[in-house]
């Protein structure tokens, strides 16, 4: 089983990658031819179309391994350059490999318009069209274009006065490696589609970048500057950073917005200004009462869409058309606004014999021609044949599953009745003012009375409880801690004897006891500095505790 | 605690069950002005209660008084504020006003809770938290009576928020019955005028079942305002009170 399972392991493979398919004219891309689990003799060639070259750069091995299994790959790789605008192949490539013939697909590279020529500028700004009408896509082109390594970044969008950016497609970014006198450099474009809203002379203010080099070595200083270093000039922290920071402006872009032809307008006029054409197509051109025919209408053009909305579908002309949400896609491609949109309608002829289903039209303006052309599409020609029984009678069986309910329609309003039949009575605060007064007073009035008895009686809190409370507070200086041990011995044994704390003797305290003697004693002789304070003070909570 | 809120509630005892009862069933039977008269008959002798107060709104807007209605059902509403059916009622009685107007505020925003509570039962929850207090106050003066220690911190700090929350809560009940001016025009249609007497400037008219507060009063005369902040005087025949305890009097 393993064993079987080992040559389809080890199938040999050929593949072509290249790393972009849309090239400008002056552009190089690497190309690479990958043998997989296998080997070729020789170096295999690289066939491509007239509008590009191919140049052989090496070649490279590595195996890896996955899931355990290895791979070699034998990669060829070939530097591409593109030298005509058109769509040319890249390949196809038919090889030997391992003895096997092995073939990889050709690949299609679409070759536009190189970058504008910038000179020695550094970053230049340029508008596709700098005479617009009202309402005509135009591209902004920023262009940067460097030939020392680029550690980052940053640009800083102008204020495009009179265009708003259009809304549908967003800015563009792409990067070119080319090639000047044998030298290589590198061209970066960013690319926002605007549409013209103002009229007269506009300006587009500089974009600005910010951009960080790796900075040149000492020893470059004395070498001849590069045509890069002449433009940006040295950095004051060139020589001693790892980067250097530039930044750069471009100019402003002067742009003379036209207003469109009023006298000319027709009143049908839909708004979109560009290059535009129109196909409808129907799937089928025979189709049976009652049942229905989708018809597919596209618009592609240069211009925006946003806003556009279609003719109203004709009716009543021995059909009935009901429409989808109509899908628009917008692209900028090889720095050109691209729009489409698309509607798929679906017919339903409601008589038997041929039916014409007429063109759309819609009128634009174009401003290559200046002038209202009306963009028309041919219109269908539909066989109608007779249906089923019960033919002409359209059936949808898409809502069958869906929820038939309805909302339960109001057919009336009325006030509300009394829901409460119990007992009915003054429900005022004023009824209720003397109970709530008086249940509130008496716990007062009470709390009172207490006062007043307890002053008349004398009776004030335990005083035990005030002896406890007090040894709760001793002081933490010693001195007062322990004359504030004596007092509290004192009021406890005075408490005992029924007699005034400042009158008591050594002779009334033997009365309460031997301990209490001892007690006393040994107060006096610790407040003349004799004895253990903390083993007295446990002693007089023992006593006053018992007390 | 529980047998004292009864106790409290002993002042609003049932009264005028019987010409209540009676007016329910001359509205069932559609007798409207018999039930207008029955429940007129419960609130003059004493049945301030919502349900009174209820079917007589109902039993005056089937006779197309709808000022009248709108009063009584305000009214029900001050002492019920919970009550769904009655401002139902006001909402469908609103759609048919002439004049679109939003209804007067009945307390302040600071109080918020009296939209929840009629004055009685925050009447109740005042006296009760204040008596609250004063029996934790009894208990610590029994304590000390009894030689035992004082309460215990917690103790006595409920004792304050208890008293001080039912202070609160009584403060914004009698501030809630301050604010019950409101009134509603019960006349078909009538001048809100700048002054008093011939001189007054007609301002703007107002018709039946307009809600309006009332600021100042002479003898003949209302200075009423509108939630807009316009004002001016009408005459107090046009309106009817909404607070509940004032007299209940529709003109024929």
């Amino acid at each position: 089983m393993i064993l079987a399972l080992i040559p389809a392991a080890l199938a040999a493979e050929l593949a072509l990658q290249i790393d972009t398919r849309e090239l400008v004219v002056g552009q190089a891309v690497p190309v690479k031819l990958q043998v997989i689990n296998g080997s070729v003799s020789g170096r295999p060639e690289l066939p491509v179309g007239e509008g590009l070259l191919s140049q052989y750069q090496g070649s490279s091995q590595q195996h890896v391994m996955v899931n355990f299994k290895s791979t070699r790959i034998t990669e060829y790789t070939y530097q591409v350059a593109a030298t005509q605008k058109g769509v040319w192949r890249v390949g196809p490539v038919d090889l030997l490999v391992s003895g096997e013939p092995m073939h990889a697909d050709a690949i299609e590279v679409a070759v536009g318009d190189p970058p504008v020529s910038q000179g020695t500028d550094p970053v230049v700004a340029t508008l596709s069209d700098e005479r617009p009408y009202v309402g005509q896509v135009v591209v902004y082109r920023f262009q940067f274009k460097y030939d020392r390594p680029l550690v980052n970044a940053r640009w800083t969008r102008p204020e495009f006065s009179g265009f708003v950016e259009e809304v549908n497609t967003e800015a563009t970014q792409r990067e070119f490696q080319m090639m000047d006198g044998g030298r290589p450099y590198t061209v970066q474009t960013i690319e926002v589609p605007l549409v013209a809203s103002g009229t007269g002379v506009q300006t587009i203010s500089p974009a600005a970048l910010t951009a960080q080099f790796q900075a040149e070595r000492r020893n470059k200083r004395r070498r001849r500057r590069r045509s890069i270093d002449d433009l940006f000039g040295d950095s004051p922290f060139g020589l001693h950073g790892s980067t250097e920071t530039l930044t750069l402006a471009t100019k402003v872009v002067p742009v003379n917005i036209q207003p469109l032809p009023m006298d000319e307008q027709p009143a049908d006029f839909s708004g979109l200004v560009g290059q535009f054409k129109a196909t409808m197509k129907s799937g089928q051109t025979q189709v049976k009462m009652g049942e229905s025919v989708t018809l597919e209408y596209t618009l592609t053009g240069d211009g925006t869409l946003a806003g556009f909305g279609l003719p109203k579908a004709p009716d009543g002309a021995g059909f009935r058309i009901y429409d989808d949400e109509p899908e628009v896609d917008t692209k900028l491609a090889d720095g050109r606004f691209r729009s489409r949109l698309t509607l798929r309608r679906a017919v339903v002829p409601e008589v038997v014999g041929p039916l014409t289903i007429p063109s759309i039209d819609v009128t634009t303006f174009s401003p290559k021609q200046q002038a209202y052309v009306t963009v028309s599409t041919r219109p269908v020609q539909l066989q109608v044949a007779p249906g089923e029984e019960g033919g002409g009678v359209v059936t949808s069986y898409v809502a069958q599953d869906a929820d038939q309910r309805t909302a339960v329609e109001s057919t009336g309003e009325d006030i509300l009745p009394v829901s409460r039949a119990g007992a009915v009575g003054n429900r005022t605060l004023a009824a209720a003012f003397p109970y709530l007064v008086s249940g509130a007073l008496f716990p007062g009035l009470l709390w009172l009375l207490l006062g007043i008895v307890g002053l008349v009686s004398g009776r004030t809190i335990d005083p035990k409880t005030i002896l406890k409370a007090r040894l709760k507070a001793l002081p933490a200086d010693p001195a007062q801690r322990l004359a504030a041990l004596e007092s509290l011995f004192r009021d406890a044994a005075a408490l005992r004897l029924g007699v005034a704390a400042p009158s008591l003797s050594l002779e009334q305290v033997e009365g309460i006891g031997d301990d209490a003697a001892a007690l006393y004693a040994d107060l006096e002789r610790v407040r003349y500095g004799g004895g253990d304070a903390d083993e007295l003070e446990a002693r007089v909570r023992r006593f006053v505790g018992g007390s | 605690m529980i047998g004292f809120i009864l106790a409290s509630l002993l002042g609003c005892g049932s009264v005028g069950q019987e010409p209540f009862d009676a007016a329910l069933s001359a509205l069932r039977t559609g007798d409207s002005t018999n039930a207008a008269s029955s429940f007129t008959e419960a609130l003059e002798q004493g049945a301030q209660d919502p349900a009174v107060y209820h079917g007589l709104g109902n039993s005056l807007y089937r006779l197309g008084k709808t000022g009248p209605a709108m009063a009584a059902w305000r009214r029900g509403l001050a002492l019920a504020p919970r009550n769904g059916d009655i401002a139902a009622n006001m909402d469908l009685a609103r759609k048919g006003l002439k004049d679109r107007l939003e209804p007067p505020t009945t307390h302040r925003g600071v109080f918020f809770w009296q939209s929840a509570l009629s004055p009685l039962e925050s009447g109740v929850f005042a006296a009760a938290a204040i008596a609250l207090g004063l029996w934790i106050m009894v208990l610590g003066r029994v304590q000390t009576l009894r030689r035992r220690g004082p309460l215990s911190s917690a103790v006595r700090w409920t004792a304050v928020v208890s008293g001080l929350l039912g202070l609160l809560v009584a403060l914004s009940t009698v501030d809630a019955l301050n604010q019950r001016r409101g009134a509603v025009i019960v006349a078909p249609g009538v001048e809100v005028r700048s002054a008093l007497g011939p001189s007054g400037v007609s301002l703007f008219v107002l018709h039946e079942g307009a809600e309006v507060s009332v600021s100042d009063a002479t003898d003949t005369h209302k200075l009423i305002s509108l939630v807009d902040g316009r004002k001016g005087w009408v005459t107090s025949r046009a309106l009817l009170s909404t607070d509940p305890s004032a007299p209940f009097v529709v003109a024929q």
